[in-house]
């Protein structure tokens, strides 16, 4: 049972994805990005791990594409342009792609593909939320806190990069 | 496990200095001169001296569970980070008049990254070295892009964002690949789990090639190499010195960390796959540094060399090998710094990078054209200057490891850049200026040159001392 969902929503995604890529508009391509990482969060679903899915569609599907789907708005880049930079190297894409998929399914078609299982105890289960909280606080403070001076960065970043100085000549 | 923040004081320090450099920045009146801007070059500089100062307090060990190591590795990475801060920070005081505006954000920039360097040489997990990372990386694209009124500081910041992330791809999908195959984050436990023969040895191996080839972007190494010419000539000096000097160590101790201390039990399975990075590297990068025109174009070029010595003795996997490149990463970023400190002082005269400008150069500054002759030399590996001993001691490294048609690729490509680095000699030496007016160069360059100068012709006169301890060093990644 959970492997029959699990296909479906790893077939949708990864069209959805490829439709990303290929679609000439870009209000297209952000749609199917949601449609991407709306089924991404439902394999976290099936992986055990209900807050990870619901950061997923709050985060990304919600917050980053809203916005992502406003600055394509406002932009308003012309269809002509986007196709002309975004399908010039099409083909060389599409081979470098495949040739990177071959290499890959040989090499894991040669060897004996043996994964370690997830231990998944009652308590993360239960109480997942609580579980990833006391882990990001306690083993993962480290990455956390690191994550926390990096968005400080790219908002520094941000401003200094689009802002003109009062007084400045542009 | 105890949490040990002492053992994160270096790093705290720098933080503090970064984030008073924010808060100062925002009251100091636009219209202030550049020189009450110096103020911040200068605090740097004392304040990297006291972080590294500082390095020798908290004693070895791990700290926040696990997920930061101090080591003599470490250590001694941070120490390189700290002295080309200092040199960077130097460097960015000449440059300061391109910088139109955002001084105290440069600055801290600049500061913030070296963290991040740091935090690189301290991570001991995939999950800490990876955020360590992209912290890197969002510094320096906005670094790298500083000079956004300028249409070249656009195309290169744009282009370090696109390789940059696309190489982030491939390094979280390697690692995705080595967790399912080993079931574990930490270096440590990947080497327990891989060295017990229990990790899926075909999952391992895609895992390990795609890493490899995500750090290549931080080397500058192929395939992720594209970018580096073109963030060269478009970023601001400084960043490109910086780039080319603490970027590459970063790079390399990490991967050596990957490579010898988590995956060191199947060498067999990555030694030649490294190789062959490192050989494509060493004849593509000397090979098109000939024709460049442009002086920060053929030291990008020249690095994607260096990269491949570098990968060459990381293909070796001893420990040889690896004091090999802690040597060479020092001398490097000692002749990087040196030239680049050079090319600002001179592009502040002429405008120009292009190496036509330095026709002649020993005639009107002589300080400068033996700065630029020695650190060229060292680079293209000449005795009796540090580059010398350093690409020896790779190239011994490979022969040792019986990696023998590397090691004729790396002797034939140290001869091409030779070159190369002797075209700009040339010039420099042999022709007559177009201009005869002298550079003038104030006391403290002058007294920044002849360190560098001075350590330079040290490292290649006696570099005993420091192998002996770069040798000793590397076997704790063992």
């Amino acid at each position: 049972m959970e492997q029959i969902f699990f296909y479906i929503f790893a077939v949708i995604a990864v069209v959805a994805a490829v439709s990303v890529v290929v679609s000439r508009n870009p209000v297209h391509s952000a749609l199917f990005l949601i449609v991407c990482l709306l089924q991404v969060a439902a394999i976290f679903v099936l992986l055990r791990a209900p807050f990870l899915a619901a950061t997923q569609v709050f985060v990304y599907v919600g917050a980053v594409m809203v916005l992502f789907l406003f600055t394509v708005l406002v932009l308003d880049i012309g269809r002509e342009t986007v196709v002309e930079y975004m399908h010039s190297h099409a083909f060389a894409a599409v081979g470098a792609v495949v040739a990177l998929f071959v290499v890959l399914a040989y090499i894991a078609s040669r060897g004996t593909i043996t994964v370690p299982q997830g231990g998944f105890s009652e308590e993360v289960l239960a109480k997942n939320v609580e579980v990833v909280g006391r882990a990001l606080f306690t083993k993962y403070i480290f990455p956390f806190e690191v994550v926390s001076f990096l968005l400080l960065i790219a908002l520094v970043g941000a401003i200094v990069l689009v802002m003109n100085e009062k007084g400045s000549k542009s | 496990m105890e949490m040990h923040l002492q053992r994160l004081i270096p790093e705290f320090i720098l933080l503090a200095m970064a984030l008073a450099f924010l808060v100062v920045g925002f009251f100091i009146p636009k219209a202030a001169s550049n020189g009450s801007r110096k103020t911040f070059g200068i605090v740097g500089i004392l304040t990297a001296l006291v972080s590294g100062a500082s390095l020798f307090l908290p004693g070895t060990g791990t700290a926040l569970f696990g997920m930061f190591i101090q080591d003599n590795v470490s250590v001694f990475f941070k120490g390189l980070f700290l002295i080309v801060l200092m040199f960077v920070l130097f460097t960015t005081i000449k440059y300061e008049r391109e910088l139109s505006q955002w001084k105290a954000e440069f600055y801290a920039l600049l500061l913030f990254a070296t963290v991040g360097f740091m935090f690189i040489a301290s991570s001991s997990d995939f999950v800490s070295f990876y955020v360590a990372l992209e912290f890197v990386a969002v510094t320096q694209y906005v670094l790298v892009a500083f000079r956004k009124e300028t249409s070249d500081g656009v195309e290169s910041g744009l282009k370090y964002l696109i390789t940059g992330a696309l190489s982030s791809g491939f390094l979280l999908y390697g690692i995705s690949f080595i967790y399912g195959a080993t079931g574990a984050t930490g270096f440590t436990e990947v080497a327990a789990v891989v060295e017990a023969g229990s990790a899926s040895n075909a999952f391992l191996l895609i895992g390990i090639g795609l890493v490899v080839i995500g750090i290549t972007f931080k080397i500058s190494a192929l395939p992720f190499h594209v970018w580096a010419p073109d963030v060269y000539q478009g970023a601001p000096t400084p960043v490109a010195a910086f780039l080319a000097a603490g970027s590459k160590a970063a790079g390399f101790v990490i991967l050596m960390r990957i490579l010898f201390t988590a995956l060191g039990s199947v060498k067999t399975e990555w030694m030649i796959f490294v190789a062959v990075i490192s050989g494509a590297t060493l004849i593509f990068g000397n090979l098109a540094a000939m024709p460049q025109k442009d002086i920060k174009r053929l030291i990008a070029y020249g690095g994607i060399g260096s990269a491949g010595y570098l990968l060459m003795a990381v293909a070796s996997a001893s420990s040889l090998g690896a004091g090999a490149v802690m040597f060479y990463l020092v001398v490097y970023s000692l002749s990087i710094l040196a030239a680049f400190v050079s090319i600002v002082i001179v592009y502040n005269n002429e405008k120009s990078y292009l190496i036509s400008a330095y026709t002649g150069l020993s005639q009107r500054s002589p300080l400068l054209a033996a700065t630029l002759f020695i650190s060229l030399l060292s680079m293209a590996g000449i005795p009796p200057l540090g580059g010398f001993i350093a690409k020896f001691y790779l190239i011994a490294a490979a022969v040792q490891s019986g990696l023998l048609v590397l090691a004729v690729i790396g002797v034939v490509m140290a001869i091409v850049a030779m070159y190369y680095y002797l075209l700009v000699i040339k010039s420099m030496y042999l022709r007559y200026p177009v201009n005869n007016e002298p550079i003038h160069i104030d006391g403290a360059t002058r007294v920044v040159l002849y360190i560098l100068n001075i350590s330079i012709i040290f490292l290649g006169m006696y570099p005993g001392p420091l192998t002996d301890w770069v040798m000793d060093i590397a076997t704790v990644l063992f």
